[in-house]
């Protein structure tokens, strides 16, 4: 089954495997979430988080603060840990590090190519790119007329360029074939990191090869149930579905002809680990999805934990922080629209 | 003794006529209320899902388009029957009265909505390709299009008290500086005439395949604006039942004096 990971693997991988427990344990936990849902201000949100990991972050912003300043901040505490592990870690640990960034990085090229797209402002666009996935030459999206240049121009020397083989067409860059695109690159994008992953072998492929086809499946339903009414052809549809994970290949035939969330809901349901997400939706409700989803993934995501001697904690860090920013967003979101009667829709408890 | 009674009686129609246009007007704004809620939630729970980066004003489209919905203001002739032609405006020229429709362009509907006259020609069929077209008009017959953007973020609906125009100076000044106002970012135009714009379809610059939440937001914030024209109507209503109300009481009491 696994090989002797746990004889070698503290000589390089160790240190950083403390490091990133030590972060878990700053995660907001359930008291946190109950503090935080009594707030009336998002400067009393801001109070509360002084004394959690992002009080050194938020501490010199001035009010009134805003949601995006307060998410914009979080997730510079989020970049920094991510950082401090990169510039520590050794092979293959910062080659997985950095796979962990590439779907920032594919949603920032789109961003940039659809802004410019729109004819905004290069610079502005610049500010509002996720900071794990930034590069060198992003900038120079902008010039970009099709997908050829976008690959001939900027992308050949990026780590997506891999992912482009299936993109390249001369056709020019509009609002279908810019989203096409996004979903190409991130099927690529997933199929190497789970190839990637099993490469590794030992506890590291088993625990990741189970959190990326979960990943895929849930992107498939995702495409599926946003797709319906709009130009998106069934093949088209179906070729943006990964190729691998529990609902590939049967359950993709399927959700391909699917035109409404009962049929979808019928597709997956066969399938054992997803009967709980649904059995949470009444019939007919695609609203809470997300949700049920993103409560599904953090299950995974902390189960991660249990285990020692992997790479899997790394990736589970990583998403667990993104969902704590957007349970906070959620919450921001709440309070400065004074629906606090909805902030229990949509956040997501993590401890 | 029987004008008296009858002023009353007229009185108290009019009071209960303008308590009437009040609950309307309080009722719809409620209504706006909740659904501009409903609207907001709807777009954080899109932004929840798909992420902040892709739902954000940086991504709107700054290109020149035509809007999917314009506020159509009516002038019509003096008219003394009631609501069906408008409320009116006593002090307006002829007794004028204004109404307010909102006119969504359908799908597969050529006839795009546009700043153009439905009385005579006029000075735009002879205008200069490069000046802004919705400078030029001007009507005799009252048909004026305000520009409402399609996106309720960047709404920029301006309507004021515009007046029955005969081809007046001042009453195209007031048209042409409402529509300054909207057309400030976007001097460049061409005529709608000469270079269809592209329609807008707000909801795919954030993408094509984007969360039902966003469109539900969509969804609500169309029914906000279509609330708006109603509420707008509807204070005019209000005001002018008031008004008449306050007449009605002056001219009693001077009577009785």
């Amino acid at each position: 089954m696994y090989g002797f990971e746990a004889m070698t693997f503290n000589v390089h991988g160790g240190f950083l495997e403390a490091i990133v427990r030590g972060y878990r344990a700053g995660l907001l936990t359930a008291a946190d979430y109950n503090n935080l849902c009594q707030c009336e201000t998002i400067e009393d949100i801001k109070m509360h988080l002084s004394a959690t990991d992002y009080g050194p972050y938020l501490a010199n912003e001035p009010s009134p603060l805003r949601t995006a300043t307060l998410v914009e901040r979080c997730t510079q505490k989020l970049v920094e840990d991510y950082s401090f592990m990169l510039t520590q870690s050794a092979e293959p640990l910062t080659t997985f590090l950095e796979y962990i960034t590439y779907g920032h990085m594919i949603d920032n090229v789109v961003l940039i190519v659809t802004g410019t797209l729109h004819e905004r402002d290069v610079h502005e666009l610049l500010e509002k790119c996720h900071p794990l996935g930034m590069f060198d030459s992003i900038a120079s999206l902008a010039v970009a007329q099709n997908m050829r240049d976008l690959y001939r121009l900027v992308l050949v020397d990026t780590p997506l360029a891999p992912y482009f083989s299936e993109c390249i067409t001369t056709e020019d860059l509009d609002d279908m074939n810019i989203e096409i695109m996004r979903n190409t690159l991130y099927k690529a994008y997933l199929e190497d990191f789970y190839k990637f992953c099993k490469s590794l072998g030992g506890a590291t492929a088993e625990l990741m090869s189970e959190l990326l086809a979960f990943e895929a499946d849930w992107r498939a339903v995702n495409i599926t149930v946003n797709s319906m009414g709009t130009e998106l052809t069934r093949d088209d549809r179906r070729k943006l579905y990964s190729n691998f994970g529990l609902l590939f290949p049967y359950a993709h035939e399927e959700l391909a002809v699917c035109e409404d969330f009962d049929t979808v809901r019928g597709v997956v349901e066969k399938y054992p680990p997803y009967q709980a997400i649904f059995a949470k939706l009444s019939f007919g409700e695609s609203q809470m999805l997300d949700k049920a989803f993103f409560e599904e993934e953090v299950k995974r995501l902390i189960l991660t934990f249990e285990q020692q001697f992997h790479f899997a904690v790394f990736f589970a860090y990583i998403r667990l922080r993104e969902q704590e920013i957007r349970n906070l967003m959620w919450i921001a979101e709440c309070v400065a629209q004074n629906q606090k009667g909805r902030i229990l829709d949509g956040v997501v408890m993590i401890f | 003794m029987l004008e008296d009674e009858s002023n009353q009686k007229k009185l108290e129609t009019e009071v209960w006529q303008c308590l009437d246009s009040v609950h309307h007007l309080l009722k719809r704004r409620e209504i706006l209320h909740q659904t501009l809620r409903q609207g907001w939630m709807e777009l954080t729970s899109a932004r929840y899902g798909m992420g902040p980066s892709r739902i954000s004003s940086l991504l709107f489209s700054l290109k020149p388009h035509a809007p999917s919905s314009v506020v159509d203001i009516r002038v019509s002739p003096s008219d003394s029957t009631g609501r069906d032609s408008g409320v009116k405006l006593d002090n307006q020229p002829h007794g004028a009265a204004l109404a307010f429709d909102l006119i969504r362009d359908k799908a597969g509907n050529d006839e795009r909505p546009s700043v153009t006259n439905t009385g005579d020609s006029t000075e735009s069929d002879k205008r200069e390709p490069s000046s802004n077209p919705r400078r030029s008009t001007t009507v005799s017959t009252g048909w004026y299009l305000v520009y409402l953007e399609p996106f309720a973020y960047a709404s920029c609906w301006s309507v004021g008290p515009l007046s029955r125009t005969d081809g007046e100076e001042k009453e195209v000044d007031e048209i042409e500086r409402l529509i300054d106002d909207y057309s400030a970012d976007s001097p460049d135009e061409s005529s709608p005439a000469e270079t269809p714009k592209e329609k807008a379809q707000p909801l795919y610059w954030f993408g094509t395949l984007v969360s039902p939440h966003l469109r539900s937001a969509q969804d609500s914030f169309s029914q906000a604006l279509e609330l708006i024209v109603e509420i707008v109507n509807a204070q005019t209503e209000v005001t002018h039942a008031h008004s008449n109300v306050l007449k009605l009481r002056e001219a009693m009491t001077s009577e009785e004096n």
